[in-house]
């Protein structure tokens, strides 16, 4: 257990160091609080290592103790002079602007959210360290993977490129078995609870960051009031249902991608804002992670260059052809090149967007709908979420660029209704348990929790931008 | 009432709905879907106590929840599988090759991953594969599921013995 631990740690302090030190070279302009630095610095650090990681698999130079040691060091090594060389030109920090303090009740709800946060995020923590990794997508798909990468350093190595193995989702996007190869890479050796544990800090980050950037934008108290209302979403905090193993503590990635939007969204508004220097850059990137994390995150790329184009003052579709054209060439050049060489086993949504499969799936709208209504008031799977958001969002009259966010938030969704709609799925439990053709909805009851927890967090946090402040009458509202 | 006050109550209601779910585990039928947790750390509690625990081991494998028909069955199924997981990882050499027989696709996929970096082959049932499946030449270690599962248990032979014992 405590190899395991030192392992974890091991990875996650090396890639947060890689995070920080890239977060204040690239973007560094901007008051930021301790919790939202901390926040960025573990999912740029995640992202980078896993691009890097990615890129040598890619360039065929392999995954090793060396070749990653050499990788990481060509991209901290500017960023380091980068930062030397402002710290000489002394340009001083900017400051972050005056708050009102909380006091008394606010003050004490703030503590008590925060605390709840936490106790939330200990959860998976403690999770993922203790079970063994047991879910089936989390074995088949990604942890599978990082083992092939730790054995073999390569995804496309004699064992794992054989077609009488046993092999599956070869395609799926790569990032996340990368970064949980990370510490095998350190220790030298395999061991699943390690490469495990890397995925909680994911839900560690995205609640960091959540909550930095309400503190920044917002209020001290929606802030907390985010923080305590991500950590305990279902599947983030270590209280899920169904599945089970299908939270932040398993080997999944849906709480990844859930914080590489949510990242996206918030680095998006602020360039639609104009508030900081290289956003859309940043967004960007946070983009290409979320698509080389998960298919689900390429329609955010699309989303992501709607929202420019609804919300951008100026130069709107340069803007969006800017954003979505660098995460899309990143998600090509890492993963995409590398990935042709697979064969497209199973889910091939992409190869089914033609006008025979929308004819064929049209009339599966006709559970379609309602179970994404249904799913919206569940409260045995997301509690009062997403009706409290709407709320919210009633109630505040969100600005411009938390408007065009929800024209993002509304495209993934379509996108997940299209998948439905066109997909060709099928598995030997759906045809045993839904004989007569009902795979899609066999199917649908597997996922479409997790569908919605990709967006979740960054509908909370959009929600709470444009909320009325909670404990000050006369302050203004942040979004 | 205004809108700050909407925006409290809202929050208020947001926070209590989140706090429901930290209750103790539910009786029978379980609303709010608060027992998988409680049972699977009971099992890796069981598993901390004695490693080879079957059925702790099996719940583990377990990929569904509390109250799903088939989770009794699947548990027995992965509680016989992981002990000739455990076997064959103790007796094969590298590089040795296993072929699966009789074990439907998901769990040719699991196995994959249990038994890697040894290299799995093998016909799913949904492909047509079966019990009776000749042994493959490049084999050297056969594992035969149980199709319905945990009726019959799963076997683990060399691949000269599952030939000579014949299909």
């Amino acid at each position: 257990m405590t190899d395991t631990l030192a392992a974890i740690l091991g990875a996650v302090a090396l890639c947060a160091a890689l995070g920080a030190l890239v977060d204040r070279a690239l973007f560094a302009a901007g008051p930021r609080g301790v919790a939202e630095r901390a926040g960025r610095a573990l999912l740029l650090g995640f992202l980078v290592t896993g691009c890097v990681s990615l890129a040598l698999d890619t360039l065929g130079a392999g995954v090793s103790r060396a070749t990653l040691g050499l990788g990481l060091l060509a991209i901290a090594a500017p960023c380091g002079l980068v930062l030397r060389r402002r710290r000489a030109s002394r340009v001083p920090a900017p400051c972050p602007p005056p708050r009102e303090p909380l006091a008394g009740g606010a003050l004490w709800a703030q503590r008590g959210l925060l605390a709840f946060a936490a106790l939330s995020l200990l959860l998976p923590l403690t999770a993922g360290l203790v079970l063994p990794p047991f879910q089936f997508d989390s074995l088949t798909r990604w942890l599978l993977k990082s083992k092939a990468l730790a054995f073999e350093g390569t995804l496309d190595g004699p064992l794992s490129s054989d077609s009488a193995f046993a092999w599956t989702h070869q395609r799926y996007p790569a990032l996340l078995p990368h970064v949980a190869n990370v510490p095998a890479v350190l220790s030298g050796r395999w061991d699943e609870r390690a490469a495990e544990g890397v995925y909680p800090w994911f839900a560690v980050a995205l609640v960091l960051v959540a909550y930095g950037a309400l503190a920044r934008r917002a209020d001290p108290l929606r802030a907390a009031l985010g923080a305590a209302w991500v950590a305990s979403l279902p599947l983030v905090s270590f209280l899920p249902r169904p599945p089970p193993g299908s939270g932040a503590f398993s080997a999944m990635a849906d709480v990844p991608l859930a914080a590489f939007a949510a990242a996206a969204g918030l680095a998006l508004v602020d360039a639609l804002d104009e508030v900081r220097d290289r956003a859309h850059i940043e967004a960007a990137l946070l983009l290409a992670g979320a698509a080389l994390t998960k298919n689900e995150g390429l329609p955010l790329l699309a989303g992501a260059a709607l929202a420019l184009l609804l919300g951008a003052r100026r130069a709107r579709w340069r803007r969006a052809a800017g954003v979505a054209g660098l995460a899309a060439g990143l998600y090509l050049l890492l993963w995409w090149s590398l990935a042709q060489r697979f064969p497209a086993l199973d889910e091939n949504y992409a190869g089914r967007l033609h006008g025979e499969a929308l004819a064929q799936g049209w009339g599966r709208l006709r559970f379609l709908l309602p179970a994404f209504a249904t799913e919206v008031v569940s409260f045995q799977r997301w509690g009062l979420t997403w009706l409290a958001a709407a709320a919210l969002l009633v109630l505040g009259r969100p600005r411009r660029p938390v408007r065009a966010l929800l024209a993002l938030v509304g495209l993934q969704f379509a996108s997940y209704l299209l998948a439905f709609v066109v997909s060709a799925w099928t598995s030997p439990s759906a045809e045993i348990l839904a004989p007569s053709g009902g795979a899609v909805e066999y199917l649908l009851n597997l996922t479409l929790g997790r569908l919605f927890l990709h967006l979740a967090p960054l509908v909370v946090v959009l929600s709470l931008l444009a909320s009325p402040t909670l404990h000050a009458r006369t302050a203004p509202t942040g979004g | 009432m205004d809108r700050q006050t909407i925006a409290q109550a809202v929050a208020a209601l947001v926070v209590l709905a989140a706090l429901v779910r930290w209750l103790p585990p539910g009786a029978a039928g379980d609303l709010l879907g608060r027992g998988d947790p409680y049972e699977l750390l009971g099992a890796v509690r069981q598993v901390a106590l004695d490693p080879d625990a079957p059925q702790a081991l099996g719940l583990l494998r377990n990929s569904l929840g509390v109250g799903d028909p088939r989770r009794p069955l699947n548990t027995a199924h992965w509680a016989h599988l992981t002990q000739r997981v455990r076997e064959l990882r103790e007796r094969a050499a590298p590089g040795d090759v296993v072929q699966l027989r009789n074990l439907g696709r998901n769990d040719m996929w699991m196995l994959a991953y249990d038994l890697y970096p040894l290299r799995t082959l093998g016909l799913s049932l949904e492909g047509g594969g079966g019990r009776d499946l000749p042994v493959e030449p490049e084999a050297s270690w056969v594992l035969t599921g149980c199709a319905l599962k945990a009726r019959v248990g799963c076997e683990l032979q060399t691949a000269d013995d599952a030939r000579r014992s014949g299909p």
